[in-house]
């Protein structure tokens, strides 16, 4: 079996490598035929990586030890779901992941491009297989996933037991959605400066995989950040590792592309901007990949390989330095009328969001490198952790809050004084009164308060928006209120689902201000009976008991726990020992609601009894989880197709014809 | 009047830019009056271990008895009656400036915490710059196309319009 996995893969790579330049040259020299086979190619190379994906999870479900990587990631006691999410728990396992979400992706792409996008899908192809078959000979000739071992263990180590846990099976495979799926409209960005349709087109051609691969991996970042706070047991959901870092940017910078489309879409402003900042997020998409892989920046998440590093960066180097090559030659064809109506309009705050995201960016990735530059420079090694990002982000995110309740208050192409006076009134009032009334009520630190009331501001900014659309429907085809919102929502998803998303963003802005800036810790070492006091709660330690679950030995304690006096029941936190694993995972106990979180760790115990324990309240965590919920929600609607959408034309594109209606013409 | 503006959105970006600064080089947490406990130092300083976790993170994440052993030299320090920073600095002179959980404010470490606000500050002179020139551009137009009160009359006529279909579509 593992030469069959092995033969598929490099098949695979010929195939694709073959498939990137007959597309390429179909494209150039418009030889139909060749097409035709190149069409082919992409399914071929689809249906090969597939065969070799499938070689190696049968391997994986049949515990065949023969495999070195089969050995690494699984074992007999491990559950037939972990043994499956072995495929991308370790480095070569998840290039082959890689390689099989960006050749499936392509066939997608190839069969949304039947009727559309007839000029630019060749060129589209030849990036995505070229991609493709670099992944691919990366595997065939130096990370092979099907290395045999000259003598096969009896059992196999299994995963870290840290893995072992459902978030394994959502965190790493959103993320990877996320990553590859900025693949598709990178390749979209190419294929128009390749070809020189440098409109509107490849923009909304390739709408929806922007806005999936960006809800993906901000997806994945919440799995991500859910998974820390339940496993790792620390008490935060955030390490600032840079792993997490790594994938964070990319979001960003994909968070400012979605908002700068909108001013090439109407204005037909920002081309070259545009293009730059896909280029920007797939670039950053490979730097996460190779941050990950590489081993490069010390992280938690990082396993390392010799080759990977080298391998990664090779790549990254060439899609950096080709497709910055490609915009600077088409540079003469992108320059655009830029021009705007006025300073303060919808357009210029984009601007500034657009320079605030991609500062927030920057200055992650600075502080990611920072080590590598002084250890260069001074010879003296660095780190760059939480204290360092928090501060230097906190102020960004605020303002970028900020500037996301103010936009949506601006009118496109220009702002009267009246009319902002008008939209202003009511958001900047409920911020003020909301800062005012906190800071009344003695909150402190004023930051915090400050946070809460610019939160109110872009609520009552988001709402307002919502209520002024309700109105209209009401007033002018007598709908009710409650039937108006759907209606609303329905009629223009992109806009609507948008401030959904919105909303989500405040909602977890309001679970990280809370927690970060209120959270409540203490350890103690009590003996049985004894009582730990953490602001209103009372614990009372009941005892330890001792268990065997599966291939682990539990250590369990049990606390009583009461909030001002009321019985709120029992708690079990525990320590698991897995067979073979020196390191022990921490079971929290967590009890959660819209308030806050009490969040208990068995840091450990004696022989005498006593037990210690870590108790935190998180204030407002719940927040946090209900703002990615809504951020789904937002995103889906965002995402359901919109008829009108293809009806409707950019402003630039728009002449006076009779009676000044626009022209669809 | 444009450039009146111009200078007050260079003076704005320069003045965000200088608040961002502020509030990044500041203490991180507000240093309490109290003496210094372990946990005032578990955040700052980096677990030895290699697993790249602060000291408060590994040490509740992991049975790590490097940061066990950190954090009772911590204690040993402050029984000793050392300040913060003479605990920071001993750490230092023990396992190097990798250390510290985030660069010092001072010499070399102190371009990690000025560079991404200068950087944003820089690119805010450049956004207003371009806003200004663009918005300057299309009143150079207006101008240079406009031939008479007439046809300057149906422009604005055409612009309201066109903002009435924007709000229509919108």
């Amino acid at each position: 079996m593992p030469d069959l996995g092995h033969a598929a893969l490099l098949t695979a790579f010929v195939i694709a490598a073959y498939t990137a330049v007959a597309s390429f040259v179909s494209a150039r020299g418009r030889v139909g035929e060749l097409w035709l086979s190149a069409r082919n190619g992409v399914y071929a190379a689809f249906g090969l990586t597939t065969i070799a994906s499938g070689v190696l999870l049968y391997d994986l479900l049949t515990h065949d030890f023969t495999i070195k990587y089969v050995a690494e990631y699984t074992s007999r006691s491990q559950s037939p779901l972990y043994n499956f999410a072995a495929w991308w728990a370790g480095l070569e396992g998840s290039l082959l992941f890689w390689a099989w979400l960006l050749s499936l992706f392509a066939v997608i792409v190839l069969i949304q491009s039947r009727r559309n996008n007839r000029e630019l899908i060749p060129y589209i192809s030849a990036v995505n297989m070229a991609l493709l078959a670099y992944f691919l000979g990366m595997m065939g000739f130096a990370l092979n996933p099907f290395e045999t071992l000259p003598v096969a263990p009896a059992d196999g180590m299994g995963l870290n037991p840290l893995l072992d846990n459902p978030g394994m099976l959502f965190h790493p495979t959103t993320l990877y959605l996320g990553y590859v799926g900025f693949t598709i409209p990178f390749a979209f960005a190419i294929a128009a400066l390749i070809s020189g349709r440098l409109g509107t087109d490849w923009i909304r051609a390739s709408r929806r995989w922007t806005l999936f691969a960006w809800f993906a991996l901000g997806l994945g970042n919440l799995f991500g950040a859910q998974w820390a706070y339940t496993v790792l047991g620390w008490g935060g959901y955030w390490g600032w590792d840079p792993v997490e870092n790594a994938s964070f940017m990319p979001w960003l910078v994909g968070t400012a592309y979605l908002h700068s489309v909108m001013i090439q879409e109407r204005r037909g402003m920002l081309k070259v901007w545009n293009i730059l900042l896909i280029i920007i997020a797939f670039s950053l998409s490979l730097f996460g990949t190779m941050v990950t892989r590489s081993g490069i920046l010390s992280s938690v998440h990082s396993f390392s390989s010799g080759a990977a590093g080298p391998l990664f960066l090779a790549l990254l180097t060439a899609v950096a330095a080709g497709s910055l090559g490609l915009l600077w030659l088409r540079l003469p064809a992108l320059r655009s009328e830029n021009q705007l109506d006025s300073l303060v309009s919808r357009e210029s705050s984009f601007l500034l969001n657009n320079l605030l995201l991609v500062g927030a960016a920057f200055a992650i990735f600075w502080g990611s490198v920072f080590p590598i530059l002084s250890e260069a420079v001074r010879g003296v090694k660095t780190t760059v952790g939480p204290p360092f990002f928090q501060q230097v982000t906190g102020p960004i995110f605020l303002a970028l809050l900020l500037l996301m309740g103010i936009c949506p208050l601006i009118g496109w192409r220009k702002a009267s004084p009246e009319n902002l006076a008008r939209n202003f009134l009511f958001p900047l009032g409920t911020g003020v009164a909301t800062a005012v009334l906190l800071l009344a009520f003695g909150m402190r630190p004023i930051f915090a308060a400050l946070a809460f009331a610019v939160l109110a501001f872009v609520a009552a900014s988001v709402l307002l928006e919502f209520y002024r659309g309700v109105r209209a429907r009401h007033r002018g085809r007598g709908e009710s209120y409650a039937i108006a919102v759907p209606r609303l929502i329905w009629a223009n998803k992109p806009r609507y689902g948008g401030y959904i998303v919105h909303v989500g963003v405040i909602l977890i802005a309001l679970g990280v201000v809370g927690s970060q800036m209120f959270a409540t810790n203490i350890e103690a070492t009590v003996k049985p009976g004894e009582t730990i006091q953490i602001r209103d709660y009372v614990l009372t330690y009941q005892g330890l008991t001792s268990y065997t679950e599966g291939n682990r030995e539990i250590v369990a304690a049990t606390l009583d726990v009461r909030r001002g006096g009321e019985s709120l029941g029992s708690i079990i936190t525990s320590k698991s020992f897995s067979a073979g694993r020196e390191e022990p995972r921490t079971d929290v106990s967590i009890r959660s609601d819209p308030r806050e979180d009490l969040y208990t760790i068995l840091s450990g115990w004696n022989e005498d009894g006593t037990a210690t324990f870590k108790v935190l309240v998180n204030p407002l965590v719940m927040w946090i989880w209900v703002g990615g919920a809504v951020l789904l929600l937002g995103t889906a609607i965002a995402f359901w197709p919109d008829a009108r959408a293809e009806a409707r034309l950019p402003v630039t594109e728009r002449m006076p014809a009779k009676g000044m209606r626009p022209s669809h013409a | 009047m444009h450039r009146e503006i111009l200078v007050g959105a260079l003076l704005a970006s320069f003045a965000v830019g200088t608040l961002m600064v502020a509030v990044a080089t500041a203490p991180h947490k507000a240093t309490a009056s109290g003496p210094v406990t372990v946990s005032d130092l578990t955040d700052e300083l980096m677990c030895q271990c290699g697993c790249g976790m602060t000291l408060a993170a590994c040490f509740e994440s992991m049975e790590c008895s490097v940061s066990g052993s950190m954090a009772a030299e911590i204690q040993q320090q402050i029984d000793e009656g050392k300040s913060k920073g003479e605990i920071s600095d001993y750490f230092v002179a023990q396992y190097g400036e990798a250390v510290l959980a985030s660069p010092r404010k001072s010499g070399f470490g102190l371009a990690a915490w000025i560079i991404p606000f200068l950087t944003i500050a820089a690119g805010g002179g450049a956004t207003a710059w371009l806003v200004w020139l663009w918005a300057r551009r299309r009143g150079t137009r207006v101008y240079e196309t406009t031939v008479g009160a007439q046809d300057a009359g149906l422009l604005t006529r055409y612009e309201d319009q066109v903002d009435q279909d924007l709000k229509a579509l919108e």
